[in-house]
């Protein structure tokens, strides 16, 4: 929404909901059935080479949003557009051709590579299969994105197993970044990471980015890593897109409450930087029978008898700045 | 990796067990060099025939004594175990194949096809095995193909639901989605991420299926289901001495051990090959 006209966005996620439904627990009646409202008619587009970060409690879909997005997972309803097709109920052999343009980071990165093969063949893999590379062309391709990572091309015989953390998550990227994505979805990527080897990796995933011109969906639930990476934040609760837009305004300035706590919530190094603090009360409500009206409400240190009756508007701060709160009208 | 393991390894199995270990690896290779080279361990042949020393006992006999043709037991042991071998290897391999087959598809595709394949292997499983293979030898005659036929069918169901069992604990696992992020078809999905890393358990069943099979081949030939060879397999020569069990019990009696051993021998090492995956 951000992007200029004359450029089409990378991905574009129209109105995306997606419900699971649940059986009841109550044994008499199997047949009642709930629904969870994981994802819950979310827009948002993401430019070329632009990291969009995705924060939120667990819980709040952003994992399953980032699914649909890749499409992993089909949405029970809206649009996803890639580099302007629209691929929502792409399945099979078309899935499989778009495949390569759209790779996934994964939050666990020992769980993500195969345990019975070494780190050259994991990365050598959609190169072989997909890229159809052999030989010495294939060689010198694994070679050179083992160096892009940062990895020495001496440990191509390593199995996952013996590696250090960063430097599974390091051949994870190498196999992701292997076919020359578009879109990169970073699910947590540093989440499981230490915290140097977590700086490491975010600088990794940004160089990469200004050099290849990948675009991020990076979730994320803590807000420093989304301050160093993101030009574009989005903040999810309960299945809801709560606030979007630029990432300087949304962390200077943040305008719907569950915001500006969950940047209360992150510490700040200075203590001159001291801000006003909002500390949440309580866990986040029951996502199968969520609060009627705005699904914040119970949480809300400023919630209003309108917020029980009405579910809150979409508010256009500035061009391609939203958020959703009763307050802002 | 190997020499950090070796050392809990040898402390959890006790001597006593080593040394199981080491007779069943003994007596199965002296059951291997027997059906590989019979001629090597024993220089008779079993098809001479010799009316005057019929149902000799140990000693008098030669090593195991002779059977009611004259010929020598323990002969005709060494030149059985061919049979013996050929259809408890064949008949596993070929349950292994098809059975790992239908799991491993039913288990990967899941929904209605899973469904469908689960209930027939259930029912397969509620059939008594030997009683399979009974009817199947007696519809189709007695050759050594149709015997390994008719033993692989009663382990096909097994194999497959454990291969399906596996399949379906790993189809789950992260690697297998990011191979499926990557955008990879689904036959390297299986063959490359899935196979291998369900595979292990199943490698451990068939070692003990051979046992088995040899088993349920030798108890099909008791029964007169066994082919017709000029050399008799072990389960023939144990229903050839039941109507002289009562005055010459080496006939029957060494063939039975000698079916024994080998089973044990085989179940000890699959045993141990579990251990060792699992450690």
């Amino acid at each position: 929404m951000t992007t200029l006209a004359t450029e089409p966005a990378l991905l574009t996620l129209t109105d995306v909901s997606k419900h699971f439904s649940i059986p009841s627990p109550r044994a008499l009646r199997p047949t009642e059935r709930k629904v969870l409202r994981a994802v819950d008619g979310v827009s948002l587009s993401i430019a070329p080479g632009e990291t969009f970060a995705l924060v939120g409690e667990s819980g709040s879909g952003k994992s399953t949003l980032g699914r649909i997005a890749v499409r992993l997972s089909e949405p029970t309803s809206g649009t996803v557009t890639f580099s302007g097709q629209d691929v929502t109920h792409y399945s099979g052999r078309q899935l499989r051709r778009l495949r390569p343009r759209m790779q996934v980071i994964f939050q666990d990165p020992l769980g993500a590579l195969n345990p019975r093969m070494t780190a050259g063949k994991i990365v050598a893999e959609p190169l072989q299969a997909i890229g159809g590379l052999r030989g010495s062309a294939l060689d010198d391709r694994v070679d050179e994105l083992f160096r892009a990572v940062g990895l020495d091309p001496a440990q191509r015989l390593a199995r996952p197993r013996t590696l250090s953390g960063g430097q599974r998550q390091r051949v994870g990227i190498a196999r992701a970044i292997a076919l020359n994505p578009d879109l990169i979805l970073a699910d947590e990527a540093v989440s499981a990471l230490d915290v140097s080897v977590q700086a490491q990796i975010a600088n990794l995933l940004d160089e990469l980015r200004e050099n290849l011109g990948i675009g991020y969906l990076f979730i994320a639930h803590g807000l420093p890593i989304v301050r160093q990476l993101a030009q574009r934040i989005g903040v999810m609760y309960l299945g809801r897109l709560v606030e979007c837009g630029p990432a300087d305004e949304v962390l200077r300035n943040p305008r719907h409450p569950y915001t500006r706590a969950l940047i209360g919530a992150s510490p700040v190094a200075r203590r001159r930087a001291r801000r006003e603090r909002v500390v949440l009360a309580g866990d986040p409500p029951n996502p199968l029978s969520p609060p009627s009206g705005c699904r914040f409400r119970t949480r809300c240190p400023q919630a209003m008898d309108l917020c029980a009756s009405q579910p809150p508007p979409t508010v256009e701060i500035t061009p391609g700045y939203t958020a959703e709160c009763h307050l802002l009208q | 990796m190997t020499l950090v393991l070796t050392e809990p390894l040898a402390q959890q199995s006790p001597r006593k067990l080593s040394v199981l270990n080491t007779l069943s690896g003994v007596w199965l290779a002296v059951v291997g060099i027997a059906a590989l080279t019979p001629g090597l361990i024993s220089g008779v042949d079993p098809e001479v025939l010799h009316p005057e020393r019929v149902l000799l006992p140990p000693g008098e006999g030669g090593l195991l004594g002779t059977d009611q043709y004259g010929r020598g037991v323990y002969d005709l042991l060494i030149h059985g175990a061919r049979t013996a071998v050929t259809i408890g290897v064949a008949a596993t391999a070929l349950a292994v194949l098809v059975g790992g087959l239908i799991g491993l598809l039913a288990g990967y595709s899941g929904g209605l096809i899973d469904a469908v394949v689960g209930r027939c292997l259930d029912l397969m499983l509620s059939l008594p095995g030997v009683l399979l293979a009974l009817v199947i030898t007696a519809a189709a005659g007695a050759s050594v193909g149709v015997l390994i036929i008719s033993v692989a069918t009663v382990f096909v169901a097994g194999f497959a639901r454990l291969m399906r069992s596996q399949v379906l604990a790993t189809r789950d696992r992260l690697y297998v989605e990011a191979a499926r992020s990557v955008g990879l078809s689904h036959l390297r999905i299986l063959t490359r991420h899935v196979l291998p890393n369900a595979f292990a358990p199943v490698v451990v069943l068939a070692t003990i299926a051979v046992g088995e099979a040899i088993l349920v081949a030798a108890s099909l030939s008791f029964l007169g289901l066994g082919p017709k060879l000029a050399v008799p397999d072990w389960g023939q020569l144990l229903a050839s001495g039941q109507p002289y069990i009562q005055q010459s019990w080496w006939v029957s009696t060494f063939p039975g051990i000698a079916l024994s051993l080998t089973v044990v021998a085989v179940s000890l090492l699959g045993d141990r090959l579990r251990d060792q995956i699992d450690g």
